[in-house]
């Protein structure tokens, strides 16, 4: 997990095309974040949960689509924290997709440790990728962290 | 199961619709069909998917967006009436416009 650079999925572990996916992540041990969120007691904070989670939804639509569009989080229906998570800590986001359209997808989600610590339901529009340079930037990033696991 | 009729698909358009509206605000509780959907309504962009999506779960449908969207009337974004969205879902359901 790069907080800094916004990239909260470390690997893709499995993936059923238009479906579903499972990424996993480790929570690192510094960040400046923790230095706020709190003072004595760091925690990651719930957005960057549903971050993930929307992260991994992102991942699916890409690997499935073949980077036709860009998916961007216009939506979080729903979001439910169970438990915190702390630096150190190894996550796995297991997301699918539960209606498609051809200009959104509506995704659910479950961040768990060995337990689910988040739980959410969002919406992901998707758009067409604004120039090369982003698209070519997000195929290789996605691409990165499917080769990860392999 | 028939086709439903265009009153019913007026129906379920309008009560989805009217969940995403601040009635209390616009002082409605039914939605007439020349009704301007963003203007009138003020349904944004994020409303809208989420518009579309209950009316493709409750007649398990593809809706046209990105080509609705497009077709505004006089190239303005975002104009269309309640009465052109009503129809687009019930061409989209009956795979043909409404017939006079």
């Amino acid at each position: 997990m790069n907080i800094e650079k916004n990239l909260l999925i470390d690997s893709v572990d499995s993936i059923e095309s238009w479906h579903s996916i499972q990424c996993s992540s480790q929570v690192p041990e510094r960040a400046p974040v923790f230095d706020g969120h709190f003072p004595g007691y760091p925690i990651l904070p719930g957005v960057l949960m549903v971050e993930l989670m929307a992260q991994a939804a992102g991942f699916l639509y890409m690997l499935s689509s073949d980077f036709a569009k860009m998916a961007f989080l216009v939506n979080i229906k729903q979001a439910k924290f169970n438990g915190f998570v702390a630096p150190g800590d190894q996550l796995q986001a297991d997301v699918c997709i539960v209606h498609r359209a051809e200009s959104y997808l509506v995704c659910e989600g479950t961040l768990s440790k060995t337990d689910v610590v988040a739980r959410a339901q969002w919406m992901l529009r998707l758009m067409p990728f604004d120039n090369d340079l982003l698209r070519q930037a997000v195929q290789r990033t996605v691409l990165d962290c499917l080769e990860r696991h392999r | 199961m028939s086709t439903p009729s265009l009153q019913h698909v007026n129906d379920t358009v309008e009560k989805i619709i009217l969940k995403y509206c601040d009635t209390a605000d616009l002082g409605i509780d039914r939605v007439d069909g020349e009704m301007s959907l963003t203007q009138e309504l003020g349904i944004d962009s994020v409303d809208f998917l989420d518009i579309v999506f209950e009316i493709e779960d409750a007649y398990k449908i593809q809706f046209p967006l990105e080509a609705w969207s497009a077709s505004t009337p006089n190239g303005e974004k975002n104009t269309h009436k309640m009465k052109d969205f009503v129809a687009a879902v019930y061409q989209t359901l009956h795979g043909a416009p409404i017939s006079a």
